[in-house]
């Protein structure tokens, strides 16, 4: 019965992924060729898009990462480190192009801010400010860094809920070290390795993303995703062509990155073996007045900006006629939101609930079954056998976390060429099988720390009194482990949500979701209408979350035991 | 029953007609819109303006009201993504059925790729009832110097326009050098959208127009003209120009929309569209002041037609074709014109048209550009691709 569960959730797997590394391996045949690297070389935006795309992601991924560990760092652990944790699934859920339209509203030259300072110094046109699309970047950055913050702050939330730092903090304390040099000695050596992994998707997604890019990137070049993005819609085949190799140019550029990152990450923690244990004295002179003070502060430091750019979106939303330097709509009026197409917000709504359930379903059948080892009660007399399953089993497993690593647009278009060949494309089975390719990543992630940790000693004691497998899992396993099954089901809804190639390309422009509406319109249309959207896609995931949230704390209330 | 009441209906028919030719013609369409009835078409068209989504919103709604064919609009960013998705079902195999694509809104260089594809439905749209109104005297049966062979319908004609405010521009400058003037004059507040945005690419051919040596070799395929140097005098009028931008040329607006919203906030003096009733349409909506206006050069401004087309691997290429006669027919044509709706000029001969139409058309408002404004034909269709490249390797680093 196990193995056969065990057969049908890698097939499942296999299914899920099959499309994309199909195309993947053309890609790399394709990769082969020499002249097609020739072609692209000679491409006049090439190098200096290089250069700005490497430029843009490195420092974006490592400043979230700095800004992340900062957050630790000071707020770790006590009450403001809750606040902000239950703060944190309002923040991940604005979706990018939603939070990249939002902050545009604020700083360009005829922005929120201009306009504020514009009030005091009467001044009558838009100063001109270099804000978004500047040549560097910088915008982008800005923008991707307070983004990707917010995701690593959640995983770091999710790696901190153990119990064990919070009691080596206590310890360190209690040898006379400092808060800050405790924290920076003993969590963040253990954070850092750990978020190896999320820092990979994090600086793949920067490499990577194309409608914040569109928004917020600069043009003259643009950033390599960008450029390949518009050499893979172009009706030119040359162009095409030069698309793919761009494609798999960020698949090396992501590989040599994690070769460097191990190297790097090997000789600091080999450096660091034996720390010398010297208490850093001026750290401790910081007085804890002002360790309380930033702690109460920060929280609010993170969310308020947040709220800001919310209320102008809602604000865009009902303004009319609302030009520069006015600091607030001559007039307010509802009739945007009256006339608003409401239809993509169902269309959405059909497509990521079910792809939710089968997600979540798939991932725990994957994490049960899929991914348990073999006892072996009989001698191994063919030790290769063996190898096989196992190595095969690596394989899936290395599959699961690959869309989450590579662009996504050769991915997205691998998907499209499989599913024209059988017939799946503008069809929306084909969509919601389409979205389960970025989803399942993260349901998994999500899921396999807790999963990992679970006790099955629980699950025996269910079966030695009488119950039946399933009533185990039903019962008991799947039932303590509800918070980060619910939790892995926001997350992948929101991920549903947010997909805007995969719907696109496999639904043929048929599925008007309200992410692809979001960036149809930010090619035209007028301010409110956009707000309008990007509202619309902020507050599906966000009352998914907060669905969740309620759950979940009411379901704790009947079972305290559970953590 | 059914076929032998369609037989008597054709007899009636052969009775009142009395001609076999126009007997031939309708009974062919009647049997199209008999067989439309109940289809779905997908019409794949630029989803960016509130107006014209609007517009296709209810067109859709007569259609299933008058033929029961539903109408969905398919809201896309780029023409090529369509152009290039055909292709690739059509290269899966789906040579005369089961393509996405039942209908779509295309001319220049689109046309071209998917004429010379042989991706098109043929011989229909100067058959469809309709075709008999349309004014023949504008170029309705060329695009961008490419003949439409019956492969694509008229649905409205374009004119290029500037717009500006005219409260802070008393005297808009009416030629190339005039701009170039003006832009020295108002350093940073000047731009056009980024090619190959569509918008910016008629910009160029705009200038191009003005001053290209000898007009004539725009009508040639690039590829048999020396491009680099007839094209020359467009780069050093461009190389003096950008300076003098809005970020001193080294960015650009990625979408007239945004230039739009530019103006409107006072960060750009100018604006541009390809509608000639587009500010007054922007206006009534509420998106640019009331004392925005449009004009054009002296010499004229480009202008030319957009056509809707059908994949030869459409399902329903009956009810693409009714609906296609529909977009054409005199009470679509002058929802379409109305300015507080969308604006966009009709392609029908007024002249041909009862009465109660004619009024409705030759109707003008506030911040329209001028009906006398002269016009410029299109470049040929090659020109595009040429020029956006030429620009992107110039100007695009």
């Amino acid at each position: 019965m196990n193995n056969f569960l065990s057969t049908l959730s890698k097939i499942a797997i296999l299914l899920v992924f099959s499309p994309i590394i199909s195309g993947l391996f053309l890609l790399i045949i394709n990769g082969l060729n020499i002249n097609n690297w020739h072609n692209l070389l000679s491409e006049t935006q090439f190098l200096q898009s290089l250069g700005l795309t490497l430029f843009t992601a490195i420092t974006s991924s490592f400043l979230s990462l700095i800004f992340a560990l900062t957050f630790v760092l000071l707020v770790f652990p006590g009450r403001a480190w809750q606040k902000l944790q239950n703060k944190l699934p309002w923040l991940i859920s604005v979706p990018h192009i939603a939070f990249a339209v939002s902050l545009a509203f604020l700083i360009t030259p005829s922005g929120f801010l201009a306009r504020c300072i514009a009030f005091f110094f009467n001044w009558q046109s838009p100063p001109q400010w270099v804000t978004a699309q500047d040549a560097y970047g910088i915008t982008l950055i800005i923008a991707l860094s307070i983004k990707e913050c917010f995701f690593l702050l959640w995983v770091c939330a999710g790696l901190l809920s153990e119990n064990v730092f919070a009691k080596q903090l206590i310890i360190a304390k209690s040898f006379g070290y400092s808060h800050i040099q405790s924290v920076f000695q003993i969590i963040i050596p253990q954070l850092i390795t750990k978020l190896s992994l999320p820092m990979l998707a994090v600086f793949a997604y920067s490499l990577s993303v194309v409608d914040m890019a569109m928004v917020l990137g600069p043009t003259t070049p643009p950033t390599l995703a960008v450029l390949g993005w518009q050499k893979f819609i172009s009706a030119d085949p040359t162009n095409n062509r030069k698309a793919e190799f761009i494609a798999l140019l960020l698949i090396l550029i992501l590989l040599a990155t994690i070769v460097i990152a191990k190297i790097a990450l090997k000789k600091i923690s080999s450096q660091n073996k034996t720390p010398s244990g010297h208490r850093l004295v001026g750290f401790s002179n910081l007085s804890s007045k002002l360790i309380i003070f930033i702690q109460n502060l920060f929280p609010k430091f993170i969310l308020y900006p947040s709220l800001v750019l919310i209320s102008l979106l809602t604000l865009w939303s009902i303004s009319q006629s609302w030009f520069f330097p006015n600091v607030f709509p001559q007039s307010i009026t509802l009739q945007h939101w009256l006339k608003a197409d409401y239809m993509p917000l169902f269309t959405t709504l059909i497509i990521a609930l079910p792809s939710t359930i089968i997600a979540i379903i798939i991932s725990l059948f994957w994490l049960e079954f899929g991914l348990r080892k073999k006892h072996n009660i009989k001698p191994n007399l063919e030790p290769n056998k063996i190898n096989i399953s196992t190595s095969f089993q690596k394989i899936l497993k290395g599959l699961v976390i690959l869309p989450l690593l590579l662009p996504a647009l050769p991915s997205a278009a691998s998907q499209l060429e499989m599913f024209i060949k059988i017939n799946l494309d503008n069809n929306y089975w084909g969509v919601v099988w389409a979205h389960l390719a970025w989803m399942l990543p993260y349901t998994i992630i999500v899921l396999n720390g807790a999963y990992q940790k679970f006790d099955t000693r629980y699950q025996l004691i269910a079966q030695s009194l009488g119950k039946n497998v399933f009533i185990s899992y039903l019962r008991i396993k799947w039932q303590i482990l509800i918070k980060p099954i619910l939790l892995a089901m926001s997350v992948g809804f929101s991920v549903s949500v947010s997909q805007y190639l995969p719907t696109l390309f496999v639904g043929g422009g048929r599925f008007a979701t309200v992410t692809t509406e979001a960036v149809a319109l930010s090619s035209g249309g007028n301010r409110a209408n956009l707000a309008i959207t990007s509202l619309l896609q902020t507050i599906l995931p966000l009352s998914f979350f907060i669905g969740v949230l309620i759950f979940s704390q009411i379901y704790q209330q009947k079972r305290s035991g559970l953590k | 029953m059914k076929l032998k009441l369609k037989i008597k209906k054709s007899l009636l028919f052969i009775i009142f007609t009395n001609t076999f030719c126009a007997l031939a013609i309708a009974q062919s369409w009647e049997s199209i819109t008999e067989k439309a009835r109940g289809q779905t078409v997908y019409f794949n068209a630029w989803g960016g303006g509130e107006a014209i989504n609007d517009y296709i919103k209810w067109a859709g709604e007569q259609t299933e009201k008058k033929f029961g064919i539903k109408v969905i609009h398919v809201k896309i960013t780029d023409s090529a993504e369509v152009v290039k998705r055909i292709k690739s079902e059509y290269s899966a195999g789906r040579k005369e059925q089961g393509g996405s694509v039942d209908l779509i809104w295309v001319n220049g260089e689109n046309f071209r790729t998917l004429k010379h594809g042989h991706l098109l439905y043929q011989d229909w749209s100067e058959k469809l009832p309709n075709w008999q109104l349309v004014d023949l005297n504008k170029p309705v049966r060329e695009d961008f110097s490419e003949s439409t062979d019956g492969l694509e319908a008229p649905w409205g004609t374009a004119q290029f326009a500037f717009i500006v405010d005219s409260t802070k521009v008393k005297n808009p400058p009416d030629s190339a050098l005039a701009l170039l003037e003006f832009a020295k004059n108002n350093k940073g507040r000047i731009s056009y959208p980024q090619p190959p945005n569509f918008h910016g690419t008629t910009f160029l051919k705009q200038i191009l127009a003005e001053v290209v040596s000898d007009k004539n070799l725009l009508k040639k395929n690039v590829k048999t003209i020396n491009f680099p140097q007839i094209s020359k005098p467009l780069w050093d009028y461009l190389d003096k120009l950008h300076p003098f931008l809005w970020r001193a040329g080294k960015a650009f607006p990625t979408s007239i929309a945004q230039m739009h919203q530019q103006l409107a906030d006072g960060e750009l003096l100018m604006s541009m569209t390809f509608n000639p009733n587009e500010g007054a349409n922007l206006i009534i909506n509420k998106q640019l002041p009331e004392t925005a206006n449009s004009f054009g050069f002296k010499n004229g401004t480009i202008s030319n037609i957009h056509f809707v087309a059908i994949p030869i691997n459409s399902n329903f290429k009956e009810a693409a074709q009714v609906f296609a006669n529909f977009l054409l027919s005199p009470i679509a044509q002058a929802q379409k014109a109305d300015i507080s709706l969308w604006g966009d000029p009709t392609v029908l001969d007024i002249n041909k048209l009862p009465a109660e139409y004619k009024a409705k058309f030759s109707k003008t408002a506030k911040g329209a550009l001028a009906y006398n404004t002269l016009t410029i034909p299109e470049p040929h269709a090659s020109w595009a691709p040429a020029l956006e490249e030429e620009w992107v390797s110039r100007y695009g680093k």
